[in-house]
């Protein structure tokens, strides 16, 4: 019988389900223990996170533990498999956005007076870091910032099922924010799972409900996390060629893969790097469903069609936070 | 005494200006041979330690130091954009509204109807799908 617990994680919903009721306490120590662990590492916000450190190292190495280290070597593999379309190094353009503090803050501040725009800073380039594993520091040129945001969350997921199902025993189903990850045993049918704009939202949101029996899923979206940045709404899904927030095609992208890294990787590298990312989807074969701007679903490389809310012809429905939706 | 040129300079001074110029010429060849030096010295270290490397990228790769330029071919195996995990689960997700308990079951039946309408079950309508367990959406 599938048990379920969540609670808040990482600015959003973490949801742990487990394919045996009985394992869900150990389970759930599991989870939170990974949570707390990849917070204090990878958090741009924490005064005692290592990242911030890192973020002010000025150009000298910084002394960094092992989660770091793992998120920032899984950060730079991302930018190679991605030819530097899911680059980390985009920390300084989200702070000259104005996206400087815990998201539900940044949404709350409303400025006195309409600000001037700000050009976003270039991108120094996933090549410019240097992570040493033997002396275990990452060191950035002076003035840039990491952004593990595309990647650690989804490595975290990964690593909080596979423990989750070490300790429990049980098949288990972790979703920290949408980004999900298996291990062990999936329920007899499967793991059910909604796909929709915002992992919050509710089962009358257009989208998709599906079965996974294995591996993990993971969406992004330019509908969730938006503000009014200095001159412009924005949002955080940060192209790395000009430093601005994406302009692609797809509002909402959603990838099935062996890892949640991997799924994560492919939905981001797809919202920032549009059409011209196709054929490498492709490619690679993974199942994916693709929500344009007017709110209409492309599933690719076998990701089912049947029962999409959004597919062609089944009727538009915008999403929310959209100008189409107010 | 023999009058002393109107552009000569007094003794003193061209005594100090031909000082000067032994000097200048002897800074000059010290320069050019420790130039000499360096570079010979230069050529014996290549020879007895070949392959250390001066440039940042290949001595910070010879300790072990992972730099994300052309070395980001040669990431360890753990984050290859295999061990990444960049293919396919298996299986592949499937549709819920379609797949009763099990939907290989509810594919054969749709067979055997088509062969045989007589025998065919009277079509009902299709199972709503689960209650889903989780949403996998933007954050």
């Amino acid at each position: 019988m599938v048990a379920t617990r969540s609670f808040p994680a990482f600015g959003g919903l973490a949801v742990l389900a487990v394919a045996d009721g009985r394992a869900l306490t150990a389970a759930e120590e599991a989870v939170r223990g990974v949570v707390e662990e990849f917070d204090r590492a990878c958090s741009r916000f924490r005064c005692d996170s290592e990242l911030m450190a890192v973020n002010h190292g000025a150009g000298v190495p910084v002394s960094v533990g092992p989660t770091l280290l793992d998120a920032t070597e899984a950060a730079l593999a991302a930018a190679s498999a991605t030819n530097g379309v899911v680059d980390p190094t985009v920390g300084g353009a989200l702070l000259s956005l104005g996206y400087d503090r815990d998201f539900e803050d940044v949404k709350a501040r409303r400025p006195e007076r309409p600000l001037p725009p700000i050009h976003a800073r270039a991108i120094p380039g996933y090549r410019s870091v240097v992570l040493d594993r033997a002396a275990a520091t990452v060191r950035l040129p002076p003035g840039a910032s990491l952004d593990l945001g595309a990647t650690a969350k989804a490595l975290a997921a990964d690593r909080a099922a596979t423990r989750a199902h070490a300790l429990s025993g049980a098949g288990v189903l972790v979703s920290l924010s949408g980004d999900i990850a298996t291990a062990g045993p999936a329920p007899e049918r499967g793991w059910v799972v909604r796909v929709a704009d915002d992992h919050r939202a509710g089962p009358d949101a257009p989208g998709q409900t599906i079965l996974i029996s294995d591996g993990a899923l993971a969406s992004s979206s330019t509908t969730t996390r938006r503000w009014m940045a200095p001159g412009a709404e924005a949002h955080h899904l940060i192209d790395p060629s000009c430093g601005e927030p994406a302009d692609g095609p797809w509002r909402t992208v959603s990838v099935a893969a062996a890892s949640c890294l991997a799924a994560n990787v492919a939905s981001t590298a797809m919202i920032v790097g549009g059409h011209d990312r196709l054929a490498w989807l492709r490619n690679l074969g993974l199942p994916a469903r693709l929500v344009d701007h007017g709110g209409e679903a492309l599933h690719l490389n076998g990701w089912p069609e049947a029962g999409d809310d959004l597919s062609p012809g089944s009727g538009e429905a915008p999403a929310a936070g959209t100008p189409e939706a107010a | 005494m023999n009058p002393r040129p109107s552009d000569s300079p007094p003794d003193g001074v061209a005594q100090r200006d031909e000082v000067m110029a032994r000097l200048g010429r002897a800074r000059r060849g010290l320069i050019f041979a420790v130039a000499g030096l360096t570079a010979g010295f230069s050529g014996l270290v290549a020879a007895i330690a070949p392959g250390k490397s001066s440039t940042p990228q290949r001595s910070t790769a010879a300790r072990g130091v992972r730099t994300a330029g052309p070395v980001a071919a040669a990431l360890p195996a753990l984050y290859s954009a295999q061990s990444l995990g960049l293919h396919a689960p298996a299986p592949k997700p499937r549709a819920a509204s379609s797949s009763g308990p099990d939907a290989s079951a509810s594919s054969a039946a749709a067979g055997a109807a088509a062969r045989d309408p007589a025998a065919a079950a009277p079509a009902g309508p299709p199972a709503p799908p689960p209650a889903p367990a989780v949403t996998s959406g933007g954050s």
